[in-house]
């Protein structure tokens, strides 16, 4: 007998516009709020060579308002009532989504539109951005978690994959208004677009008000999005020293490609992770450094999921003393999970914690606007999210111990430690090959 | 102003042994949250055991007579839930957010800590280990570094001297005994207040779980009541530290009354007039009319005793720091010798409201929100009540606080220069100071 639905969601109206947009209304009537939140295939993969950043940029200048308004007047109407706007620019898509009271969605629905739809792209304000930008990198360098993470993906790749590329002071520099609105033209269309309006409101009053205005985005056919391909694994240990003189600690990041987001098997390696080191206290990671070593703060790995391809992740911080039992006994647990799996009881936890937890992922109308965004970015229907109990009770020790042989058995990884070079190069030195750059290489 | 969903129905209860309860009914998700806060911080501290609040949060989660060590945070995310816990300078609060069939567990485990923490001498090394590492996480970022100096130097000689961060020389020295004096002291239930919203049938059948839970523990008697400490010493400040990052900051301060005071929600719509947003008068005179810096903003920080105002900006190197700190002292001088336009108003009106709009969507936001209101401003109620105080002030009111606040001679300034001029970012200032303007 099928189990009950996990979650149900609210009523929802959704219609592929003659322009190619594809619009989907959603009725919560919790709160007066209005959620509009827009996704596109556009994101950091499709950032020109040595120009790193653009795509962020050209998001950026869009949200300076339309070509209609100056700047001030756009910030001015949209803050008067109380409205924000918010962007989450990543690899392959970006959402640009507004929240605004349901009073207000008769000026900022239309204002929001204007925005999309004739973008200002004024210099003087991509100058601003990338001033902006440059600053925020600089800030970036006082957080040495933060520095590790932006080398990660250059070491696991290469410096030519667009996941390896990395975004510096430099590239930014080169980064003129003709690129931002070459961009723009090229990959920001209705055609691959999806628009999610959720909150306070009738679905069919909605549709019928502001259908006309979401079809004056004029049709033109958007370049293909740039989506990665699966990524080759790693076969020894790729290792890069970012030296930073100052530090008492040193950040690390180790970990390699995983599963795709489509992988039968991605819900087995969700698991594993949580066991392994994403379930926090509940993790082998942090149970065996944190708990019991007590040679962290934090101990935690991560997997994030794309179309084509996977990447897991261990990240934490020690002090540079302990930085050679620290990875000794990373590699410990980890190897100990490749080899002998995981138990009864631990996937029993394990499934309650993601069944559970998704409970969360839907809470406000932010979170389910995106959440809607999420399964149409991967074709999947609302009815994956409210079934999704069904999935994980099909998942066993057995189904899960092979996506581990699969997916977490790697011989080498890319390892990434940010610290000072002569306390911490000879930690490394003992897992292979060390490249040293400086932490301001960056710049 | 429209009153938001939900507020209406909030309920409240305090048992005999001093807990004090607040409840609400949420629906939506089908989870609830429930927060302990404790009335105890880094301001309860004293030379010996500075950072002691911040350990013994740690040591919550580290065992008691009944539940194994790191158990209660295992339980929680064994049933999809999450946790946290913070410590400030006047609470300590434990947060945990479940699935709503779990809320007895969560009440249990929150009930067990409160009377039967256990602390052996190996816990507590081990703990001792991550404490310093967090520390060390902290001090490693030159910004922050900087910026506890400069708190310290703001409160010197006030209670909050000291972050919840503490000394480690008495970090080094925290005994075992020295946490069961603590426990003992501060975390009793007539010290404690626990908030509970989501999705459950009523209150009623909640309070009734939490008195089944906690109604057994003693009170201690002697109820926490803050020391009255008032506004930090009236006296400005200049500061300069020499970081080792390329972009320079300047932060202008300024004392803020204590939460509960009539004037701090006058200051804090004052900070959203000044500082928040590209519309704010920082952003559209400092950043974009006179470019003379790349960020601008500011907040307030409110605190159960006294709190602080800040205004800062980050500049490129080739602008004079004494410009950017005019510029900023400019703005603040502005609302308090000038008066706050209508549309300014109805600008901080629309923000407060849809911010609270927001709020209202999560369970463990309306819970924080609440617990603060009760332990920091003195009644949760106030919070309840925001949007319709908010009508009753008056451009008049607003200015009048910022003259007593606001003012040259508690002016603190802080002025965080970079050891070395970063050829890249100078070239940055120097080509917008070339830019034809538009």
């Amino acid at each position: 007998m099928a189990e009950k639905p996990i979650y149900t969601f609210p009523p929802i109206v959704e219609e592929t516009l003659a322009n190619g947009l594809h619009l989907m209304l959603v009725e919560d009537h919790e709160q007066e709020g209005i959620t509009l939140a827009l996704q596109m295939p556009f994101g950091e993969f499709c950032d020109p060579v040595s120009r790193e950043g653009a795509a962020e940029m050209a998001i950026g200048v869009m949200l300076k308002g339309p070509a209609s308004l100056s700047p001030e007047e756009f910030s001015e109407k949209l803050e008067h009532s109380g409205a924000s706007l918010f962007t989450d620019v990543g690899d392959e898509h970006c959402i640009l989504g507004g929240k605004m009271l349901a009073r207000s969605s008769e000026q900022i629905i239309p204002l929001f539109w204007e925005m999309v739809c004739n973008p200002g792209f004024r210099p003087k304000e991509l100058a601003r951005i990338k001033r902006e930008t440059i600053t925020g990198l600089q800030a970036e360098l006082a957080d040495p978690a933060s520095i590790a993470n932006k080398h990660f993906g250059c070491v696991l790749c290469g410096p030519d994959h667009p996941i390896g590329r990395i975004q510096t002071i430099r590239s930014v520099k080169r980064i003129g208004i003709n690129h931002v609105k070459e961009l723009c033209d090229s990959y920001i269309s209705p055609v691959h677009a999806i628009l999610v309006l959720a909150g306070d409101f009738r679905v069919h009053e909605m549709f019928s008000k502001w259908r006309g205005l979401f079809e004056s985005w004029k049709k033109r056919p958007g370049r293909d999005p740039v989506i990665a391909g699966p990524l080759p694994p790693v076969s020894g240990n790729r290792i890069r020293l970012v030296d930073k003189k100052d530090l008492s600690q040193v950040s690390l990041i180790l970990g390699h490609p995983a599963c795709s987001e489509l992988d039968p098997l991605r819900n087995e390696l969700a698991i594993a992770n949580y066991i392994l080191g994403g379930g926090n206290f509940s993790s082998r990671l942090m149970a065996h450094v944190r708990s019991k070593e007590g040679k962290t703060y934090g101990i935690s790995s991560q997997l994030s999921c794309s179309r084509n391809y996977g990447i897991f992740s261990i990240a934490t911080s020690t002090q540079n003393s302990q930085a050679q039992a620290m990875l000794a006994s990373i590699i410990q647990v980890y190897r100990t999970l490749s080899d002998k799996g995981i138990s009864q009881d631990e996937l029993d936890k394990a499934k309650q914690f993601v069944i559970g937890n998704m409970a969360f992922q839907l809470e406000g109308i932010v979170n389910v606007a995106e959440k809607l965004l999420w399964l149409k970015q991967f074709g999947r229907d609302i009815s994956y999210v409210e079934r999704f109990n069904e999935r994980i009770a099909s998942v066993t020790v057995e189904s899960v111990n092979h996506a581990i042989s699969l997916y977490l058995s790697s011989p080498g990884f890319a390892i990434v430690a940010v610290g000072k070079k002569e306390e911490i190069g000879p930690v490394l030195s003992q897992h292979g090959p060390v490249e040293t750059v400086n932490f301001r290489s960056l710049l | 102003m429209e009153k938001s969903r939900l507020l209406g129905d909030i309920s409240d209860r305090t048992f005999d042994n001093g807990l004090k309860a607040i409840c609400l009914r949420k629906p939506g998700a089908p989870v609830v949250s429930v927060q302990v806060w404790y009335k105890t911080g880094s301001a309860n501290e004293r030379d010996g055991i500075r950072g002691i609040s911040h350990f013994f949060e740690h040591m919550m989660f580290r065992g008691s007579k009944n539940v194994g060590p790191e158990e209660h945070a295992r339980r929680i995310n064994d049933v999809g839930g999450h946790y946290n816990a913070f410590t400030a300078e006047d609470v300590t609060a434990y947060l945990n957010s479940v699935p709503r069939d779990h809320l007895d567990m969560v009440l249990s485990l929150e009930s067990d800590r409160m009377n039967d923490l256990a602390i052996s001498e190996k816990v507590l090394e081990t703990e001792r280990n991550v404490i310093v590492e967090e520390f060390q996480t902290y001090m490693n970022n030159p910004l922050t570094k900087a910026f506890l100096e400069f708190r310290k130097e703001f409160f010197m000689g006030h209670p909050y001297e000291y972050s919840a961060l503490g000394r480690m020389e008495d970090i080094r020295a925290i005994t075992v005994q020295d946490c069961m004096d603590y426990y003992r002291r501060w975390y009793t239930p007539d010290n404690a207040l626990i908030v509970a919203v989501g999705d459950f049938d009523n209150c009623e059948s909640v309070f009734e779980k939490i008195g089944n839970c906690f109604a057994r523990h003693p009170a201690s008697g002697t109820a926490a009541v803050a020391a009255p400490a008032g506004p930090p010493p009236n006296r400005s400040l200049r500061m300069k530290r020499d970081v080792d990052f390329d972009v320079p900051i300047c932060i202008v301060g300024y004392p803020a009354p204590a939460a509960s005071d009539k004037d701090a929600l006058p200051l804090e719509i004052l900070q959203v007039v000044v500082s928040q947003g590209e519309s704010s008068r920082m952003h559209r005179e400092i950043v974009r009319k006179h470019s003379l810096a790349v960020m601008a903003g500011g907040m307030n920080q409110s605190l159960k005793r006294a709190g602080m105002s800040i205004f800062f900006a980050m500049f490129t190197p080739n602008v004079s720091q004494r410009r950017v700190e005019e510029a900023i002292i400019e703005q603040v001088e502005a609302v308090r010798t000038g008066s706050i336009t209508k549309a300014e108003m109805e600008k901080v009106k629309n923000t407060v409201l849809t911010n609270r709009v927001y709020e209202l969507y999560s369970a463990d936001h309306i819970c924080q929100k609440l617990a603060y209101s009760e332990t920091i401003e003195g009644d949760y109620k106030r919070w309840v009540t925001r949007l319709s105080e908010l009508e009753s002030l008056d451009v008049g009111i607003l200015a009048d606080a910022a003259r007593r606040y606001w003012d040259e001679s508690a002016r603190h300034t802080l002025y965080l220069k970079p050891k070395k001029v970063n050829p890249l970012l100078f070239a940055v200032g120097i080509a917008r100071k070339l830019a034809p303007k538009r």
